[in-house]
């Protein structure tokens, strides 16, 4: 798990580490059931007041992103593939958006892409699936 | 309490060892003279007085950290009337061994005569007697401005020896007549009273002390 | 955990100066940064909590105990770095040990063996032949290697690099990790705290001028940047104080959703540091 933290963002210190744990998350980087480091070993790592971490780790928890166990710690929740799933059509989203655009570029027709797009369906129908 | 007196002894180790020279410096000038009954007495109180007066920590400092420590003052205060008779134990402790074993065994050309209990309670009764003046002062005043006054008891005790001096000389009479007067009073009596009267000063003394440093703000 | 000071309506009265009112509260697992300009009646509070001076009025409790009631319990466990140093220089550090050792009954010897070779102190070497920086290192090493579990510290970093107090903040945030510890700090070096410390303090005059979380000041507080011809004497009420010069004003506004309300886009808000709110608090409105 990374974070840095900005001393001239405008955003509070906590919400930058929110924010980054949370794209972590989405991005797969940390795993549900992942231990997150406790509020006090974290500061001690950053630097910064155990306030501010714990701060941090209660709106992780209030959006659902973590669960904190009494006297175990806290994890990445396994419950919000809803969220989660929401977050990634989003991303493939824009992976497309850009697919668009660098085809535009390359001066490839719509066509061309969706047979580079049935090929690339067909062979990943011939191997395992390797699906959620 | 004891970790208090043997810290005093620690810090001071090098004034202990200059004490015994200083100590047998005295015996060997007073050896021939008339007055080598008075000198053990005299002795003992000089280098009591000559310990406690230079102690190393009557600075502000030290007394920032001795009572920063898990240590309540009364200890402390009790713990420096304490120090002050051992160190005239120790002394009492040199000189019988000194003339008790040491010295015979040498042959020296001069004779010391033995420790005697009028030594001994007179070293005491001195050492109590100092620490009555000396550590109310040094409670209420603190470390630093206590010189002044070593000064001063200096100064009078060097006026007094001169006065008491003058008073042999031009009253003769009269100092015959006090000793007279004191000869004739059995001396258990004599030793009860002044016993006691030292053990008013000194309590009161104790009190005063105990008083004047519960409430000095450091 | 639980509280670890608590300080309600303490004053002490000086010919010159009054400190008048306090009112102070750690828990323990924190940290407690007490920042003021000289003379603002650190050391005096310190001094107290410690009774090396009696107090007028008021209450200290440590560790909820009644800091003169109990004063030998409660200094057992309070491990205390002061600025000056107050070591015998004719000792050395053994024999400095030898002394300070028996007082305390939690002592830990391999634990304060442990700080000397870790802070690289020479042993053998007296009092009086150290720098100034392993001075403090040795007060340090002695204030933690009797399991205290409130660390007191009177500006204890003036004097000593940048390096070295990086050093030392390191350590203190170690100590924390421990939740049954707690650790008041004064400094008027408040660098140091922007970032470590959970809680400040801050005097001034005898006074308690703010006492909070230091995430919730920063926050609450905000440094307003513009041209001069953006104050008009209502808004000027907005700032704790105010800065002003030839090209433009700095000014340390009371709340910063207001400051932004009233000065968003026309001038620059930025979060600020201690240093600012302690100094402007202090020295108010005034020209550069």
């Amino acid at each position: 798990m990374n974070v840095v933290i900005s001393n001239s963002s405008q955003d509070p210190i906590y919400e930058q580490i929110a924010k980054q744990i949370k794209e972590q998350i989405i991005r797969g980087g940390l795993a549900p059931g992942d231990a997150l480091p406790s509020i006090r070993n974290l500061a001690r790592e950053l630097r910064i007041s155990v306030i501010t971490t714990k701060r941090a780790y209660e709106e992780l928890e209030k959006d659902g992103f973590i669960e904190t166990v009494g006297g175990k710690g806290s994890f990445i929740s396994g419950e919000n593939k809803e969220l989660l799933r929401e977050k990634r059509l989003k991303m493939l989203e824009d992976k497309l958006g850009e697919i668009v655009s660098e085809s535009r570029m390359l001066r490839i027709s719509r066509d061309e892409i969706k047979e580079m797009l049935d090929l690339l369906y067909e062979e990943g129908e011939h191997e395992p699936d390797t699906g959620d | 309490m004891l970790n208090l007196i043997v810290k005093d002894i620690l810090i001071q180790k090098k004034y202990l060892i200059f004490a015994i020279f200083y100590f047998l410096f005295l015996f060997f000038v007073f050896a021939k003279s008339s007055f080598l009954g008075f000198i053990y007495f005299f002795a003992v109180i000089a280098t009591v007085y000559m310990i406690v007066t230079t102690a190393v920590d009557c600075d502000e400092k030290s007394a920032l950290l001795l009572n920063s420590l898990p240590v309540k003052r009364q200890e402390i205060v009790l713990a420096k009337y304490c120090s002050a008779f051992v160190y005239a134990a120790l002394a009492l402790l040199v000189i019988a061994l000194l003339t008790g074993s040491i010295f015979p065994s040498l042959r020296l050309p001069i004779t010391f005569r033995p420790l005697t209990i009028g030594d001994i309670a007179g070293a005491l009764a001195g050492t109590a007697l100092f620490c009555s003046y000396y550590f109310p002062l040094y409670f209420k005043l603190g470390g630093s401005r206590i010189r002044y006054v070593n000064l001063l008891v200096f100064i009078s005790l060097i006026s007094a020896t001169g006065l008491l001096v003058d008073l042999c000389q031009y009253h003769p009479y009269r100092v015959i007549f006090l000793l007279s007067a004191i000869r004739q009073v059995p001396l258990w009596q004599l030793a009860s009273k002044i016993t006691l009267v030292l053990l008013a000063i000194f309590l009161s003394s104790l009190l005063i002390s105990l008083r004047a440093y519960e409430n000095r703000d450091l | 955990m639980s509280q670890i000071l608590e300080i309600e309506n303490l004053s002490k009265h000086y010919p010159g100066f009054s400190l008048q009112d306090v009112n102070i509260s750690l828990e323990s697992g924190f940290i407690m940064g007490f920042i003021g300009p000289n003379g603002a009646g650190k050391t005096t509070t310190i001094k107290l909590i410690m009774n090396l001076i009696r107090r007028d009025a008021g209450s200290i409790r440590v560790f909820g105990l009644d800091n003169i009631k109990e004063e030998v319990q409660v200094r057992g466990r309070i491990g205390f770095v002061y600025e000056e140093s107050y070591f015998y220089d004719e000792l050395t550090i053994s024999e400095t040990k030898r002394i300070i050792k028996p007082f305390y009954k939690q002592w830990d010897d391999p634990v304060f063996q442990s700080y000397i070779e870790r802070f690289e102190l020479p042993t053998k070497k007296k009092i009086k032949e150290l720098s100034r920086g392993m001075k403090m290192k040795l007060s340090l090493a002695f204030a933690l290697s009797h399991h205290a579990d409130l660390i007191i510290m009177d500006e204890p970093t003036s004097g000593l690099d940048p390096v070295f107090r990086s050093v030392l903040l390191d350590l203190l945030a170690g100590i924390i990790q421990d939740e049954s510890k707690g650790v008041l700090f004064s400094t008027h070096i408040t660098t140091d705290l922007d970032k470590i410390a959970d809680y400040i303090t801050f005097i001034h005059k005898g006074r308690i001028v703010l006492s909070a979380a230091k995430d919730t000041i920063l926050e609450q507080y905000a440094l307003v940047k513009g041209d001069n011809d953006l104050l008009d004497r209502d808004l000027r009420q907005v700032f704790v104080g105010l800065r002003e010069s030839k090209f433009g004003f700095v000014g340390l506004a009371r709340d910063a959703a207001e400051a932004r309300r009233l000065f968003g886009g026309r001038a620059i808000i930025e979060k600020p540091t201690l240093e600012d709110i302690m100094l402007f608090t202090v020295r108010g409105a005034y020209c550069a």
